[in-house]
């Protein structure tokens, strides 16, 4: 949201026989332990390295990055070549994101919306 | 006024221009040793695994290709039989796909692949189950054993088969309020009739998806996944050897079962016009359908060059016809379908100012007859070479080079 917000969702839909309250309860449960702990660093480095496979098998394809590069200088954004992605994937650390974690976790900044099935 | 149009047209004659694109003779089999032949990179060779398995392989030998596909072809009358819940293959391979094995729960399954940077597929069609799974050249041996073990054991847990359900029948929900799916539908139930097939393919009562009980799940997968009757490709950066071994231990221990002989649901079409009115339609889309003869008879790498000259935007007959004529501002497409392997069509489609629409629906079959009588192929030597590079750039994808082949 604009360049200094992000804006995370989190859907969830209940098993059969689980009420939608009791899924809420155990979801906000399990987030807040997360936001309040933190995320590992073992888990960091294991998505980190997922990114990075998934980063050299559809970046390096030309039609990816100039269909990439056409989307966002008409959209007016900012274009990143594949180095520079590489490089911003590296510098994500585990203080980063858990410090962004902890601001989640403040109160005010959640919203919760409830729907019943179609 | 806002309807649908649908107009089917008897065969349509694309397919009778004799020419030799489609003559790729496979190559003789070749020592089974794993030698790096450069003459080997990029031939398709039938080759024969340790247990008695045939299988299409195309080794890719190059630099920067680490990737191998496999996919395995089962051969399923399911769809045919009015007496089985048509929902049972799309939530067994949902299923089989995400569920876990007795060893593997679901949450490990997919955390397992995207460490591995890799991943499967299984598409039910009214003919075959297509499995398809790609995997980088260093995790072969683990991927291989997992997906063996999904295929040979899955757990069919009752929970996991709700969720599979929801996401079944939302995703039909959200599909049947696009009123080009509406228009399809009908067109499928004009064509095929109210049999088994139409089921299959529309599910058009969202009630059997509820119905689907693990015992059925079971009798499925029983019955589907079995060695009989398979059509297997490998390509990638593998030996032959590697391939054939691996499609071995996929297939291991899984039931002998047999061949039944392909369903002949040969179905013949009547000329005839469908309106359909939705009042809550903003414009109204025309479909138009013509029967083309099955992919087995062959050439149907013509088909696909005359409709995509036929249809291309800018100077194809299609679109400047309407632009001329029409003075359209919309576009309009054609292509491909099949209900199953016997049964396939041609399609040209597109939406239209309601006011506009006879006018369109009846202009476009006199644009097709003419293109068909007194084609002018000027620029259809631009298309071909153009046709020819997407491909060369396509096949360098592991899997899409598999589907070619399969």
């Amino acid at each position: 949201m604009g360049s200094k917000h992000l804006l995370i969702e989190f859907t969830a839909e209940p098993d059969l026989n689980v009420s939608l309250s009791k899924l809420e309860t155990e979801f906000t449960k399990v987030f807040n332990e997360i936001v309040q702990q933190g995320i590992p660093e073992k888990t960091i480095k294991q998505i980190k390295k997922r990114f990075q496979g998934h980063l050299n098998d559809v970046l390096k394809r030309k039609n990816y990055r100039k269909n990439l590069l056409i989307d966002r200088v008409s959209n007016r954004q900012p274009y990143y070549g594949l180095t520079a992605e590489r490089r911003a994937l590296r510098s994500v650390t585990a203080q980063k994101i858990n410090d962004l974690l902890t601001a989640l976790g403040q109160s005010g900044r959640t919203v919760i919306y409830r729907a019943n099935e179609l | 006024m806002i309807r649908y149009f649908l107009i089917f047209a008897t065969s349509m004659l694309l397919g009778c221009q004799e020419d030799d694109l489609n003559a790729d003779a496979s190559d003789e089999p070749r020592p089974a040793e794993f030698k790096m032949l450069p003459e080997e990179n990029r031939s398709v060779i039938l080759a024969t695994t340790p247990r008695g398995h045939t299988f299409h392989f195309m080794p890719i030998y190059e630099p920067g290709v680490t990737d191998i596909t496999i996919t395995i072809a089962w051969p399923s009358n399911w769809a045919y039989e009015a007496s089985r819940n048509p929902a049972v293959p799309y939530i067994g391979t949902e299923t089989l796909l995400s569920g876990g094995t007795k060893d593997i729960s679901p949450k490990e399954l997919n955390e397992f692949l995207s460490d591995r940077n890799s991943g499967g597929s299984l598409i039910p069609t009214a003919d075959y189950v297509y499995g398809e799974i790609n995997f980088p050249k260093e995790y072969r041996e683990d991927v291989i054993k997992l997906a063996s073990d999904t295929l040979r054991r899955p757990k069919f847990d009752p929970r996991w088969v709700h969720r599979i359900k929801g996401s079944i029948r939302q995703n039909i929900q959200f599909a049947d309020l696009k009123t080009e799916t509406k228009m399809w539908t009908l067109a499928r139930k004009a064509n095929l009739g109210d049999n088994p097939l139409y089921h299959f393919l529309t599910l058009p009562d969202l009630r059997v998806i509820d119905e689907v009980s693990v015992d059925m799940l079971r009798q499925w997968h029983k019955q589907t996944f079995t060695q009989s009757g398979l059509t297997i490709v490998v390509t990638g950066a593998i030996s032959r050897q590697d391939a054939g071994s691996s499609v071995d231990t996929l297939l291991f221990d899984l039931p002998k079962g047999r061949v039944s002989p392909p369903h002949d649901v040969n179905v013949t079409i009547k000329p005839q016009t469908v309106f359909l009115h939705v009042p809550e339609a903003e414009k109204t889309t025309i479909g138009i359908l013509g029967r083309l003869p099955p992919t087995s008879q062959g050439n149907d790498l013509t088909d696909r060059l005359a409709l995509s000259h036929f249809s291309q935007s800018g100077s194809g007959p299609l679109f400047s016809a309407l632009r001329t004529e029409q003075r359209a501002s919309y576009g309009f497409q054609a292509g491909f379908f099949d209900y199953n392997r016997k049964n396939r069509r041609l399609f040209i489609t597109g939406a239209v100012a309601a006011e506009q629409a006879a006018d369109v629906a009846a202009d476009i079959p006199e644009i097709y007859e003419e293109y068909r009588l007194d084609p002018n192929f000027e620029t259809l030597a631009d298309l071909q070479n153009g046709m020819v590079n997407q491909t060369q750039k396509n096949v360098g994808y592991v899997n899409i080079a598999v589907r070619t082949i399969l």
